[in-house]
């Protein structure tokens, strides 16, 4: 019997120490894919459409309840930068687009500097957004590495 | 099938990286505290960053809703930015590992009753090298950072919200029926909502439906588009409802309940 009790005891000590809401809500947020530009040769541009494989990709998805509202910000570089050497980055409407499924067909498209805004958005149903950008990589640029940073803010409400 | 349900979900939860919950922390004058847990479910490290900022719905002309963040909100708006903590604020979380980010919050006792905000921004970033494609001498290198905007809220008693509804109308475009609703809170605190609309035709018979969540911070226009090939010509009863819904998102309050708001308009396609 005081087994027993013991065992309650430490049940009961866990669950209140523990943060109560854990098993409720929760939006999840995946990174499934980085953008990954492959050989870019200096003096050329590479396009990387949205519907490319090597595009970024990332999937949302939540535990709360039905009819909500995702809210979608990209903070996206201009250029990548190796000390004072750029090379411009170019993201436009027809880069970025987004879906309920993780098909090709049936994606909309959307201004990436714009909130990306899906409302209804259902318990446990994923939506995934595409990235694809243009990489000019000029003739007079030096070797080197180019870093950017790409930001996604979510907000669900 | 239940195997295969219970599949499902450990699939999906296991490409999920950086989780939170809960999704809003209330706190109130009883217990100046509050925590979330951030959790790594990745393969990889993560650096986590926790900030706050002020924030709240806003709508334009056409029901859009953004969120507008504000850097350093006056003190006319119900901000708890300024005496928000949290601990720790920066750390490292390896896979599969989790933390609880405590927040403590001392407002100065003069404020008024009602209820405050901030939004809590947790920033994740992959300690992991970006991805980097080397090219005849050039390397492009692009690191991938995830913000997720939650909600911390302060109630400081009496408490108290309401409802105007102020317009009801719709606008038709090349594709969609619009059905436009005007929110304005009244009170101290936000008003959590589901806003319930119903199209039917001249025989009551229910052409479309829809249904949204959310709290109202100040005023919103919600925008409830049906496709017009639903609706040939003919008229049409469109009912509103508006049902104060807070312990959807906030389990611990206690605000009184507010009796749901009805409206209805009849309106002619032709």
């Amino acid at each position: 019997m005081i087994k027993y009790l013991k065992i309650f005891l430490v049940i009961f000590l866990l669950i209140t120490i523990y943060p109560k809401c854990f098993a409720q809500q929760r939006l999840f947020i995946n990174a499934l894919n980085n953008l990954s530009f492959g050989q870019v040769y200096i003096g050329y541009s590479k396009d990387l459409p949205h519907s490319d494989v090597n595009a970024a990709k990332i999937s949302f998805y939540q535990s709360f309840g039905n009819r909500r509202t995702l809210l979608v910000n990209l903070s996206l570089p201009s250029n990548l930068v190796n000390g004072s050497n750029t090379i411009p980055l170019t993201f436009d409407l027809n880069h970025t687009a987004y879906s309920k499924t993780d098909q090709l067909s049936g994606r909309t498209l959307f201004n990436p500097y714009s909130t990306l805004n899906i409302s209804n958005v259902n318990k446990n149903t994923p939506y995934y957004v595409w990235i694809g950008a243009i990489l000019g990589a000029k003739s007079d640029i030096p070797s080197g590495t180019y870093t950017g940073t790409i930001i996604v803010t979510v907000a669900l409400y | 099938m239940k195997k295969l349900i219970i599949l499902f979900f450990i699939t999906t939860a296991s490409h999920a990286q950086v989780i939170l919950s809960p999704y809003v922390v209330y706190i109130d004058q009883q217990q100046k505290f509050g925590s979330y847990i951030v959790q790594n479910e990745s393969s990889e490290d993560y650096e986590i960053n926790v900030s706050f900022v002020f924030g709240y719905t806003v709508s334009d002309s056409l029901g859009n809703i953004t969120l507008k963040y504000i850097e350093n909100p006056s003190d006319s708006v119900k901000s708890l930015v300024k005496w928000i903590r949290a601990f720790p604020r920066t750390f490292n979380l390896a896979p599969k590992e989790r933390q609880v980010v405590r927040m403590t919050i001392r407002p100065p006792d003069s404020i008024s009753a009602g209820t405050y905000w901030g939004r809590i921004v947790t920033s994740a970033s992959p300690k992991q090298k970006a991805v980097e494609t080397q090219t005849a001498g050039v390397s492009a290198q692009i690191k991938f950072v995830l913000n997720q905007v939650t909600t911390v809220l302060y109630r400081k008693e009496p408490a108290n919200t309401g409802i105007i509804f102020h317009n009801f109308y719709t606008k038709t475009d090349s594709t969609h029926f619009n059905v436009f609703v005007d929110l304005e809170r009244k009170g101290n605190s936000p008003f959590w909502c589901d806003v319930f609309i119903k199209v039917l035709d001249s025989n009551n018979n229910l052409i479309a439906e829809n249904r949204n969540y959310g709290p109202i911070y100040f005023r919103l226009l919600k925008k409830f588009p049906v496709e017009l090939s639903k609706m040939p010509k003919g008229n049409y009863k469109i009912e509103a409802r508006i049902e104060f819904n807070e312990k959807e998102d906030i389990p611990d309050s206690n605000l009184e309940p507010i009796p749901p708001l009805f409206k209805t308009i009849f309106v002619d396609i032709n």
